[in-house]
């Protein structure tokens, strides 16, 4: 397994500097001033016909008026150092922005993660268990309703109902670790995102093994139901869900950026919105460094989990 | 066994990249409370008595959505309001521009407005209880000019010192014009006569920190760092986004304010700022979308207007076809219905504040009507389209407009110029593009209507003017051309704004600039608070500082 390990990571190390060199190369190159992008959002609120001269001079500061090349290396040098630089749009270390923010996406991201998997699983198993019945439409109608109310209306229309006509709570808003109330309902708003792909999936395998002989001849054998899903079905239901649910936990840690925005959590989410909007390219950078990361990770622990589930798959 | 082996290895990899990471992820510490201690050290303000009906805590709870470092040389978000309170410029504006004595108590001017003399408050002290020295406004100014310090722009306010350009162009290291006669005198010798250029020493760019906090080119104000206001930092953390300004118990200055605390809340989703106003978690919000109009409707006085002075327009450029026609622009203008254009897009929100002349209401030398053929009037606008050069709409070239940036608003004001320009003139060929000229790619510079805003947090009408006449006179911008006028706009730079012929100059050169035609008017913007009427006596002042912070407080409620 540790060779194994090694050897993938070994291999993900080119596609990570692949991914950073077209990641930058398209920034650089783009036609997007971050800088002008920067000053219009003080719009009316500087003495905006002196923008020419601070954009040229803040340009000047980031070194933005050099070549491509100049830049690249200047870039790959820092990155050397451990210095991922400075963000045009908030003048503050990338590193210390990240190292920040993505420590409190990844928890709110795996809080997310576990509670899709512990509503999804049983709900897809229940689902087609009761294929075809009013509990098998609501479970998946229900999830997918939800999935397909934006997150920006959502949170809004409930945080009005559980704020203002409930009056149960006041906007929950920052953070101040997991295991605070007012995190409840982001982690929940969040989860709710992937929770039908993960009912359907389940609800599809289950109904796939479900028609299988072994299942059949420990129904015969007359084990009871709840034995039969947990040691025949899902243990080999779960290998498609396991690879959803790898990449669904990696989309929720750093892709949480309108929950970050709208309980004002200071993620890593909020970071990236805010980078891609302005076209901040060193956060930008910090930000797909973090993704590629990310995503090299999951595929590889997703990877190592399958031989666990299935004593057929071999570490190869 | 050996698959029991691997899982066990799997799951201990797991959590211990969990407890590393929940590690890293533990709640904010504290702020450092040494800023605070420092202050301490400092001879405790008198008592100020709290109004009768006044609460028993002073705390304002202030939501908007820009939020950004606080460094006097760099600030220019939302997050202003109390940043001439901790770093106190010479002098405050009230919300009629008038100059207030701040950290100054005065100043003196020589005859020929280039030697400005400033006298510090003699009892002027930094929250450590060290004393404001004139040197400290050198050296952080020569700093802040620098290219040293990143996205700053005080170079705007201090340009026109002698060798402050030097200093600008990192050819020297400290502004040869400022020279401190005393402790608590400061010499400014400008480059050239400015009878306004005092102007400048109100404007919070033009506070100064102690250098000795300054630890970084992106220095960014925290807890630590010392002030010389009536508020100091008690948290800020842009990463964290935790903001709070507490009183600072050693200021110096004889009226100590009522309000304890202010909390900050970064919101930036206006529909969530607007839950938590109508539940009663915010003392004072800010927004910038029309979403704060059904309040407008409530309680128009819970509105207080920041008296910005800001215009957003489209420019015509008058150097590209078919703007280098007069009677093209003079067209374009009188085709549209300005009242129903503003009013629909921007929803009702903005129908008192129809851009009609460039000098906006807050203004000195404000004339409602300086601009005395603005207005509808479609019949006319037919027959300039006739005598221009391309004789009607079948001949014109076609229209591009650029809606910098891509506010709804922006985009709905273009789109319904270029439909009454197609019903009343029959011109159809125009293109409308969101954002600014890097959305036309390659065809930028065929981009000949580009909606732009021009503002200025200095209340001096001349140079307002002056400044868009030497913008909008640069050929690859707007390309005016006007001799008569360029000399006009020379003698304004060295009117003294309180001779009797001030204000007649600057309303001929700005009618004179308006009969070029070169932009179509949008809005006098309306940045406003709004604020809960149990807070008392707030207002605010040009560039957006809270101007009566120390007389306001929370009442009852």
């Amino acid at each position: 397994m540790y060779k194994y390990t090694l050897k993938r990571l070994a291999i993900a190390i080119p596609t990570f500097f692949a991914v950073l060199i077209i990641t930058f190369t398209l920034t650089v190159l783009s036609p997007f001033d971050p800088v002008a992008m920067m000053m219009a959002q003080f719009e009316g609120t500087l003495d905006t016909l002196a923008r020419d001269d601070v954009i040229e001079k803040i340009r000047e500061q980031y070194g933005l008026n050099d070549s491509y090349g100049v830049q690249f290396t200047r870039w790959i040098g820092r990155l050397m150092q451990g210095d991922l630089g400075i963000s045009i749009n908030g003048q503050r270390n990338v590193l210390r922005m990240i190292v920040k923010t993505f420590p409190i996406s990844f928890q709110l991201g795996l809080a997310g993660a576990v509670v899709t998997t512990l509503l999804g699983i049983p709900l897809g198993c229940l689902a087609a268990l009761k294929q075809n019945t009013w509990i098998d439409y609501t479970i998946v109608g229900g999830t997918l309703g939800f999935r397909t109310v934006p997150v920006f209306v959502l949170a809004p229309l409930l945080l009005m109902l559980f704020v203002l006509v409930l009056d149960i709570m006041n906007v929950p808003r920052g953070w101040d670790g997991l295991f605070q109330t007012k995190v409840i309902l982001p982690v929940c708003i969040l989860a709710l995102g992937p929770l039908p792909v993960v009912v359907r999936q389940t609800r599809a395998a289950v109904l796939e093994v479900f028609t299988m002989d072994y299942v059949r001849t420990a129904k015969m054998k007359g084990l009871e139901m709840w034995r039969i899903i947990i040691r025949h079905i899902l243990r080999n239901a779960l290998i498609p869900v396991v690879t959803t649910l790898g990449f669904v936990a990696e989309g929720l840690i750093v892709g949480s950026i309108f929950l970050d925005s709208i309980f004002a959590i200071p993620g890593f989410g909020g970071v990236a919105e805010s980078a891609f909007r302005g076209f901040d390219y060193p956060v930008i950078m910090g930000v797909t460094m973090v993704s590629a990361v990310m995503i090299i990770l999951t595929n590889l622990l997703v990877d190592l989990i399958y031989p666990f589930l299935d004593p057929r798959i071999k570490f190869e | 066994m050996k698959s029991r082996t691997r899982l066990f290895h799997a799951v201990a990899l797991l959590v211990i990249l969990g407890m590393v990471l929940s590690a890293c992820a533990a709640p904010v510490a504290p702020a450092d409370s040494s800023g605070a201690a420092m202050a301490d050290e400092g001879e405790e303000m008198a008592g100020r008595p709290l109004p009768d009906d006044a609460a028993e805590e002073q705390v304002i709870r202030y939501v908007t959505r820009d939020l950004s470092r606080l460094n006097p040389a760099s600030e220019s978000g939302f997050g202003r309001p109390w940043i001439s309170h901790m770093w106190m410029p010479f002098f405050l504006r009230d919300r009629n521009h008038n100059l207030q004595p701040w950290l100054a108590t005065d100043w003196e001017v020589n005859d020929d407005n280039t030697v400005y003399t400033i006298h510090i408050h003699p009892d002027a002290a930094w929250s450590d209880g060290s004393p404001v020295v004139a040197q400290e406004a050198i050296d952080y100014w020569s700093w802040a000019i620098s290219p040293n310090c990143i996205s700053c722009w005080t170079f705007l306010r201090l340009g026109t010192v002698a060798g402050a350009q030097a200093v600008i162009d990192g050819e020297a290291d400290t502004i040869s014009g400022l020279t401190a006669i005393d402790d608590k005198t400061l010499q400014i010798t400008l480059e050239s006569s400015n009878p306004t250029f005092i102007a400048s020493m109100a404007h919070y760019n033009t506070g100064f920190v102690k250098m000795e906090d300054v630890n970084a080119d992106e220095f960014a104000a925290d807890a630590n760092t010392r002030v010389n206001g009536p508020f100091q930092i008690e948290v800020w953390d842009l990463d964290a986004r935790e903001y709070v300004v507490v009183q600072n118990p050693g200021w110096w200055g004889d009226t100590k304010p009522f309000i304890e605390r202010i909390e900050a809340q970064w919101s930036n989703d206006e529909n969530i700022t607007y839950i938590m106003w109508q539940n009663g978690e915010a003392d004072v919000a800010h927004w910038f979308t029309n979403i704060r109009e059904p309040l407008r409707a409530e309680n128009p006085d819970l509105f207080v207007l920041i008296p910005y002075a800001t215009n957003f327009y489209f420019a015509l450029h008058t150097s590209k076809p078919p703007m280098d026609d007069i009677n093209v622009r003079r067209a374009l203008l009188h085709a549209v219905d300005w009242d129903l254009a503003i009013g629909a897009a921007y929803e009702g929100s903005r129908n008192e504040r129809i851009m009609k002349t460039h000098l906006t209401p807050e203004l000195p030398c404000f004339v409602a009507d300086n601009w005395p053929d603005f207005g509808f009037d479609p019949e006319l606008a037919k027959q300039e389209l006739a005598a221009s050069k391309y004789g009607g709409p079948e001949g014109l070239p076609k229209i591009r407009i650029s809606s910098g940036g891509s506010s709804p608003n922006y985009l709905r004001t273009a789109e319904i110029m270029a439909e009454q320009w197609k019903n009343v003139l029959g011109i159809t060929d125009v293109e409308i593009r969101p954002g600014w000229g890097d959305a036309w790619g390659q065809d930028v510079d065929l981009v000949n209507v580009q909606r732009n805003s021009w503002g200025a947090t200095i209340p001096d009408p001349a140079a307002m003017i002056n400044g868009l006449w030497k913008y909008y006179a640069v050929p690859h911008e707007v390309g005016l051309d006007d001799e008569e006028l360029g000399a006009m706009m020379a003698e304004l730079s060295s009117l003294d704004p309180a001779s009797a012929e001030y204000c007649e100059k600057v309303s001929a050169a700005e009618q004179r600039l308006l009969s070029h035609y070169y932009f179509l008017p949008m809005i006098w913007d309306l940045y406003e608070y709004v604020v809960q009427p149990y807070v008392k006596n707030f207002d605010a002042n040009v560039d957006n500082n809270w101007s009566t912070l120390l007389d306001i407080y929370v009442a009852e409620h």
